[in-house]
């Protein structure tokens, strides 16, 4: 479904992606791991066209993303939650979610998506008038996966979705996470937390300075010696 | 003699002049707040509206409402085309914070000295679109000043509604608040950018279109509203469509209050002395950062 070969990407003069390498195939839930400054939240932007490639490739479905316009990108069906959540602080919960809907594709059926949202999501639902910056950290990540959900992806990107939750919010949020792939979503998912995600994912990649060093399925890794000391901390 | 009739006219006079203010403050705010620039050539676009209407008038002899509409339309597109020839090849480019704001300077010069060359240095005066008075409550009003409060009113507050309920004000405020967020959800900046700047310039063209027949039109116009502009922007906070409706209002009436009991040279000093108070006070204006 989504393949990139030999990517480099670039930062102004300082290089962050080396041949990036990775396949993403259609139903799977597949988990990029690394430290901090590893490169993970640098291949979601490539992807969805924040950061231009500098070399290689990026194909979803044979269609080259990295020569379309950034913003067509959800309209080829994939919806990027980014990295700190970033909902629209001065809109309402709703607003928020309608503009998930922007693009001409998914417009149409708005309301309905969001009733169907609201659903999944029932915290959100009792908050749909409330300014998005006032939720608590746990109600925005549900907010910015329900603002992903809304143009009816076939691939979702999270990015860090754990990153300043309690435990036990990571936990309801990696299950809704499951389910969504269980509705036939496929999701790539980027995680400092590898033990969560690599309990939900089929196959992880791993990345340290901006280069994929391991990869291969999440229980292998997960038995790994490497893996386990440097990310798993046993 | 200052009387309670002396004092209801001059506050009308200053909601009409408030009128004005709020229009460009709203219109270079508007810019503020979703492009993160300022126009310096703004006051350009409020002296070409105001010599749109005049030429309207003469070449095509119908009624000035109309010539307003025309040159409103017209300074919409120009609006638009100077955004996509000069200001949008600047984007993602370094020195964002400043490029803009020079580049409108070249232009505000270069469109004031085009018009000086074109249309000459004297003073145009413009007629009345409504002709007449009415008496309310013991005073006499001219329906021209009553015109420009409730058309202004009505379109501030129609563009207001628009951008809380059309899927074009939901994508003006999502690039607003977070470019790379509203790019993900399929909104394409650039093109909101263009249009924002259009709607900026078209809106300081409605304050000369409806203001020029009190005031008249000359090729540095713009400088004055420009700079009145300003100051109500800064007062409101920048960024905040309503700060800077309510602040322009403010201080078209403050100054026209001030003129009763000060000489008319004096308002230019109030104004700025308000500025300068509420820099100390409270720089960052009635509103705030506030985003919308």
């Amino acid at each position: 479904m989504l393949k990139l070969s030999q990517v480099d990407a670039f930062y102004g003069d300082a290089q962050a992606l080396w041949d990036v390498e990775l396949e993403v195939g259609s139903g799977e839930v597949v988990t990029l791991l690394g430290s901090n400054g590893a490169g993970k939240s640098t291949v979601l932007r490539a992807i969805s066209g924040l950061l231009p490639i500098r070399k290689g490739a990026i194909a979803f479905n044979n269609i080259r993303l990295d020569q379309i316009d950034p913003f067509k990108i959800v309209g080829q069906g994939i919806a990027h939650v980014p990295e700190g959540r970033k909902v629209f602080p001065s809109m309402t919960v709703r607003d928020n979610l309608l503009a998930g809907a922007y693009h001409s594709n998914f417009w149409s059926k708005r309301e309905e998506t969001l009733e169907n949202v609201f659903h999944m999501f029932p915290q959100l639902s009792d908050r749909r008038n409330q300014m998005a910056g006032t939720l608590s950290g746990g109600e925005q990540q549900m907010l910015a996966i329900g603002r992903g959900l809304m143009s009816n992806p076939r691939l979702l990107m999270l990015d860090e979705p754990s990153l300043g939750l309690a435990p036990k919010i990571v936990e309801m949020i990696f299950e809704i996470i499951i389910s969504i792939n269980k509705s036939g979503t496929t999701i790539l998912l980027n995680e400092q937390n590898a033990h969560i995600a690599l309990q939900v994912a089929n196959r992880a990649y791993v990345m340290e300075t901006g280069k994929i060093t391991l990869s291969g399925a999440a229980s292998e890794l997960a038995s790994n010696a490497h893996i386990r000391s440097a990310y798993l901390g046993f | 003699m200052i009387t309670g009739k002396l004092i209801v006219e001059q506050l009308v006079n200053g909601l009409v002049l408030g009128c004005m203010y709020a229009s460009i403050a709203s219109g270079l705010t508007l810019i503020w707040g979703t492009m993160k620039m300022l126009n310096f050539a703004h006051g350009e676009f409020y002296m070409i509206g105001g010599y749109f209407v005049f030429f309207a008038l003469n070449l095509l002899g119908i009624p000035g409402v109309w010539c307003l509409v025309i040159s409103v339309a017209i300074v919409l597109v120009l609006g638009m085309l100077l955004e996509k020839s000069i200001i949008e090849p600047l984007l993602g480019k370094p020195g964002w914070e400043l490029s803009p704001l020079v580049v409108t300077v070249g232009a505000s010069i270069a469109i004031q000295n085009g018009a000086l060359k074109l249309w000459g240095e004297h003073i145009k005066n413009l007629p009345y679109y409504i002709e007449g008075t009415v008496e309310l409550m013991g005073v006499r009003l001219a329906y021209q000043r009553l015109m420009i409060l409730f058309v202004t009113a009505f379109v501030m507050l129609g563009f207001w509604v628009y951008t809380k309920k059309s899927r074009f004000g939901l994508g003006l405020r999502a690039v607003a608040q977070d470019r790379d967020a509203a790019t993900l959800m399929g909104i394409d900046f650039k093109r909101v950018y263009t249009v924002t700047f259009g709607i900026s310039c078209a809106m300081a063209a409605l304050a000369a279109a409806l203001l020029s027949p009190i005031f008249s039109i000359s090729p540095w116009m713009g400088h004055a509203a420009l700079t009145k502009g300003f100051i109500a922007v800064v007062l409101g906070g920048l960024g905040s469509f309503e700060g800077a409706i309510l602040a322009g209002v403010l201080l078209g009436s403050v100054e026209s209050l001030a003129v009763i009991f000060l000489s008319s040279e004096w308002k230019d000093v109030v104004s700025f002395s308000i500025f300068i108070i509420m820099l100390t006070l409270k720089p960052a204006g009635l509103f705030g950062s506030k985003e919308w």
